[in-house]
């Protein structure tokens, strides 16, 4: 079935979206944890919210993790778009070769292969999977191009 | 050609660092309003980050389809340069 890019691009962002709600989720998770551990450990509740005031102000723990987690997904979904429709635009082209990302020395093996491999056609590297959709050892991150 | 891509990349891993920190910025400084609003509570601390999940990201949708809207901008921009050029070389 051919690549349609409109449909793809919907499906990053929901996608990426989804994984920032859940990443809200752990944080409530973790934060009735570490609620929990420290009371455990007969800390009063002031001296709780002083620790958890102390980790958000200074990005720490948790908070350290959530921003991690919503930065990946930003990482992914501005990525993969980005991607998709410098490619999308030569969906016309038959012939495309695979461009190594020329700001890195080293590239995963799927890269290689996909570089010293015959031209295709637009349609046929869809199949393969497109520069940064995720069908490559180094993923959402492969800033390879097609041209 | 090379140095159009290299470009590209630049400005993309530019764009990913700038939206990832706006956003999970934007979480952290909502987080820290409501730390100060919840006076030394951690109970309603936790309750109002609780009750504000579905407000904020809400919230976020609006300002990751902005970024994802920016990453469109700069794929189709990289995507017309190499159409370009490919026209250019069978123009030949």
């Amino acid at each position: 079935m051919p690549l349609r890019p409109r449909q793809a691009s919907r499906s990053i962002f929901n996608i990426s979206m989804s994984q920032i709600d859940s990443a809200y989720g752990v944080l409530e998770t973790d934060m009735l944890a570490e609620i929990q551990r420290m009371r455990a450990l007969g800390i009063a509740d002031a001296e709780i919210f002083n620790r958890i005031s102390d980790s958000l102000n200074n990005s720490l723990d948790l908070f350290s993790k959530f921003k991690g987690a919503v930065e990946k997904e930003l990482d992914i979904v501005v990525g993969k778009t980005a991607q998709l429709e410098s490619n999308v635009a030569l969906s016309e082209q038959e012939k495309l070769r695979w461009e190594l990302d020329p700001t890195v020395e080293e590239h995963c093996v799927d890269c290689l292969r996909n570089s010293a491999s015959d031209q295709k056609s637009f349609d046929e590297w869809s199949l393969l999977g497109l520069p940064g959709m995720g069908n490559t050892q180094c993923g959402s991150y492969c800033k390879c191009t097609l041209t | 050609m090379k140095e159009l891509h290299k470009k590209y990349v630049e400005n993309l891993v530019q764009l990913q660092d700038k939206e990832g920190s706006e956003i999970s910025d934007a979480f952290l400084s909502i987080f820290k309003s409501m730390l100060r609003a919840s006076r030394g509570n951690i109970k309603k601390f936790q309750a109002m980050i609780r009750l504000s999940r579905k407000k904020l990201i809400r919230d976020a949708v609006m300002l990751v389809r902005d970024s994802q809207n920016k990453a469109k901008d700069l794929g189709r921009e990289f995507g017309a340069v190499k159409l370009n050029a490919v026209e250019a070389t069978s123009g030949e």
